[in-house]
Parts: structure tokens; C-alpha cells; sequence
């Protein structure tokens, strides 16, 4: 009787080991920079994405330079500066040094009455130690990168983020956009951890009236 | 100085301007702070609170006494009204701003033009992001964030910024925010306080009934004060799970207009 009280309680602290371990995750809070990118958004396989038959490409720009506009998601990635990831357990809040602007991935709920935005809204939660993020409710006055890869209102993204190690973030992001693509597509970003740096501001007026053609 | 770009509230206020008698505004004296005192502070309706005197972590409504600082300490005495203690520099900034908008003239300030701004503050959703290293105090307003460093030292080099560089510690319950590394163009409130590069800023910031916080704030500017004085400002707490609106300012902004931007003296 005692071996089997004593296999019991093993068993619970296992359990309880197993639980703890279900309910943690890894801790993505810090400050990232994407690595890797160049002005147009590629497949896995490195290939364009696949558009539609008559869907044409926005003219290409250099955003940083000549404008204040919003550039959205995922085309925030491409654009210059770290972005600061804080995690709790409500929301994951995304802080860009572009622009200042912000994804807030809601871990709960979305609000009721959304409308759509440049970031879109974002709803996530946990596989394991990927965070799953769905972005959805886009406007369409963005372009998926720099070189004029086009969306409709009807864009879907769903992102797997993992740590591949200590230092490296992967966000692996499927495309979802039956107006725009033949079919559904996946992108990779990967992201660099930026140890003891600290988020610079940016004020996206006084940089525009800095560069020299402008105006 | 042609101004490129300008918040689309900007060229409201100016046809309003442009279009209001001018008698309106020679009825005006040009050192009134009459138009600094329209706010009438709601208290939202209390909503519980975790009871962690440290736990500042929510979404609030920041409600301010007055679109002007009326500081609690260290204030002067103008016409019945306590103002900050401007220094000469300062008081030439600040009555020259008071004055142009009592005439109708448009003194475009950072928030107007988009730029971070330490005066979002004053009447704006914020929400308060809290782990043990950093605290995040994030503005719907201008999706402006302020990053305060806990338990660390300001960076030998900083670059200077509108919303300066801020670290944090606590003290007993009260959370000490130290703030500096200033680029000397924003205004402190609505009305116009300047503020300096040299300008050093610690706030005390106590969580009280309900989750309502006080902040405290010392002012300590050399060029623009003639001594620190402290005012206070006070956050209503929500729930965290509040939506923020996507307000990205410079969407709105012109990028072709070219009127008149009045110098500063």
C-alpha cells in the first residue's frame, strides 16, 4: 500500500509538471529587428507571390522618405527600426519604432464593433510555444511590402511565431486573399533580439522635413 | 518657413479663424488665459481594481484640472490664476503663444504637427502595460509610448526626443518616474508651457481608491522656470480589455500646404 501511495503521488507531481509545462510558454518581450528583407515580399520558396490574373502591382515606394502614411501589416516589417514585443497574459502588444505605430495582438477577445484599419485587428493564442496570431478587418490603402505587392479588404494573415533560439524569432505568415492570389500563400520573417538597446523615437514629420528633397 | 505637413485639425482651426469676426478677438486681451479653462473633469464610473498598490497594470482615461498647468507647488499668482513660474525665456514663449491664439493666430505645436508629445496626457486613453522590467504608459492619442526603464540607469548618451528618456523605481508604493533627455521643441500643456532640452522631470505616481492614480509631477527646468513647481493629473481606471482607436495622425496630414507659420520670438 505505501509503494502504491508513493507511485500516487508521483504520478500527481508529474501531472502537475505536465500542466505547469502546458500552461507556459516562451516570453517574446523585448526588442526585435527584422533581418533578411528586401523590398518585396517572397514565398517560402522565394518565388513572387501568386496574383490573380489581372490584379496589377502598386507603384513602388520608398514610404520613409516622402510620407507619414500608415504602411500596415506585414508591410511594417520592411519598413527601417526595431519594433518592441510586450507579452502578457491579455494581449501581446507590438510597439514599432516607425512611426510609432503598434499591432495589439488581443490574447482574449476582439472588441465588438471593429472597422477597418491599417494594422488590422489581431487575435491570438498559444500552440504549444508558437503564438498563433490571425490578423484580419485590413483597409486597403496599404501594400503587403515596398514594392507594390497589392491586397484587397478580403486579406487574412495567420502567423506562427516561435523562438528558434534565444536570440531569433520566426514568424512564419500565411496569406490569405481569394481578390488578390490564386491561392494561399506563406511568407517567413525572422527577427534578431536586440539585447540592452532601447527603442529610439521616431518622428515621422521632422524626418520627412529632414530629407532633402522634400518639399 | 513654409509649413510641409499639418494635422487636418489644423486648417479647421484655421478657417474657423479665419472666418470668426475679428471683433471676437479684440474683445480678447492678448494675455487672457480665458481660453485655457474650458475643461470640466468627468469622474468615470469606478470600476473594480486589482488591490496591488503596485499593480498599476490597465486602461485609463487621463483627466486633467485644465488645458493649462496649474501647479499644486511652486506656482505664481497671475490675476487670480497660479501659473507655472516661467523664467524670462520661458514667460517670452508662453505669452507669445497665449497671445497669438488670443489674436487668431495659429501657433502649430508638436501634437498638432503629429510629433510625440508629453501634453497627450491631458485627456487621453492610455493604457498602462506593467512587468517587472518595464512599464509601458501607451497613448491612444498619437499612438505615442512612454517606456519607462525599472530599476536602471539613464544611458550615458541620449539622444534627445520628445518624450525624453525615462527610469523608474519604487518607493514603497509610490512609483518614482525620472525623465530627461529632452529635444526642447514640445509644450508641457494645451496652452503653451515650454519646455527646454535642459528640462528634468520626476513624476510620483500613487494608485489609490478604485485604481485611480495621482501623478505628481516635478518640473525642473532651468531655462524655462525660474524655479521646479509640481502639478498633478489624475487616471480613472478601466479595463484592460478596452479597444483603442487606430488614430494614426499623419494620415491626416497635408503634405502640400504652405501657409504662414508665425516664428517664435
Amino acid at each position: 500500500m505505501k509503494s502504491i501511495g508513493i507511485l500516487g503521488i508521483i504520478a500527481v507531481l508529474l501531472g502537475l509538471v505536465s500542466l505547469a509545462r502546458a500552461q507556459t510558454h516562451p516570453d517574446f518581450t523585448g526588442l526585435w529587428r527584422p533581418i533578411g528583407l528586401g523590398r518585396q515580399i517572397l514565398t517560402v520558396d522565394g518565388q513572387s507571390p501568386p496574383l490573380l490574373p489581372g490584379v496589377r502591382k502598386a507603384v513602388p515606394d520608398d514610404n520613409e522618405h516622402n510620407s507619414c502614411a500608415a504602411p500596415g501589416t506585414p508591410r511594417i516589417f520592411f519598413e527601417p527600426g526595431s519594433f518592441l514585443i510586450v507579452e502578457r497574459p491579455y494581449q501581446a502588444l507590438f510597439l514599432f519604432e516607425y512611426q510609432r505605430l503598434f499591432r495589439r495582438v488581443f490574447m482574449r477577445q476582439l472588441p465588438g464593433e471593429i472597422d477597418p484599419t491599417f494594422m488590422g485587428y489581431s487575435l491570438g493564442h498559444w500552440e504549444g510555444d508558437t503564438l498563433v496570431v490571425e490578423t484580419g478587418t485590413f483597409n486597403t490603402e496599404t501594400t503587403l511590402d515596398r514594392a507594390g505587392t497589392p491586397h484587397s479588404d478580403a486579406l487574412q494573415l495567420t502567423e506562427r511565431l516561435r523562438l528558434a533560439n534565444p536570440t531569433t524569432l520566426i514568424d512564419l505568415m500565411t496569406v490569405e486573399d481569394p481578390k488578390t492570389f490564386v491561392r494561399p500563400w506563406q511568407t517567413r520573417f525572422e527577427f534578431t533580439r536586440q539585447p540592452g538597446m532601447r527603442i529610439e523615437e521616431d518622428a515621422c514629420p521632422d524626418r520627412i522635413a529632414a530629407t532633402p528633397h522634400s518639399g | 518657413m513654409p509649413i510641409k505637413r499639418r494635422h487636418w485639425t489644423w486648417h479647421l482651426l484655421g478657417l474657423l479663424a479665419a472666418l470668426a469676426p475679428r471683433s471676437v478677438y479684440a474683445a480678447t486681451a492678448v494675455d487672457s488665459l480665458d481660453n485655457w479653462h474650458s475643461f470640466t473633469p468627468k469622474t468615470p464610473p469606478a470600476v473594480a481594481a486589482p488591490a496591488d498598490p503596485r499593480d498599476i497594470e490597465g486602461m485609463y482615461m487621463v483627466v486633467p484640472v485644465d488645458q493649462l498647468i496649474h501647479p499644486i507647488k511652486g506656482g505664481v499668482n497671475y490675476k487670480g490664476t497660479t501659473i507655472p513660474p516661467f523664467s524670462a525665456a520661458g514667460g517670452k514663449l508662453f505669452w507669445y503663444r497665449i497671445a497669438a491664439h488670443n489674436q487668431g493666430i495659429l501657433v502649430p505645436d508638436p501634437n498638432s504637427l503629429c510629433d510625440p508629445s508629453w501634453r497627450i496626457r491631458l485627456n487621453s486613453r492610455a493604457q498602462v502595460l506593467q512587468t517587472p522590467t518595464l512599464i509601458v504608459f501607451w497613448y491612444e492619442e498619437n499612438h505615442d509610448a512612454r517606456l519607462i526603464h525599472m530599476n536602471e540607469q539613464h544611458p550615458e548618451a541620449i539622444k534627445p526626443s520628445y518624450l525624453g528618456d525615462s527610469v523608474g523605481h519604487w518607493e514603497g508604493n509610490t512609483l518614482v518616474v525620472d525623465t530627461i533627455g529632452f529635444n526642447g521643441k514640445d509644450w508641457l500643456d494645451f496652452a503653451g508651457s515650454p519646455e527646454s532640452a535642459k528640462a528634468h522631470l520626476v513624476e510620483r505616481i500613487t494608485k489609490g481608491a478604485g485604481g485611480r492614480i495621482t501623478d505628481v509631477t516635478t518640473v525642473d527646468d532651468p531655462v524655462m522656470y525660474a524655479h521646479p513647481f509640481s502639478y498633478q493629473e489624475h487616471w480613472f481606471y478601466q479595463p484592460v480589455d478596452g479597444d483603442f482607436d487606430e488614430e494614426v495622425c499623419e494620415n491626416d496630414i497635408d503634405t502640400t500646404g504652405t501657409g504662414p507659420l508665425v516664428p517664435p520670438p
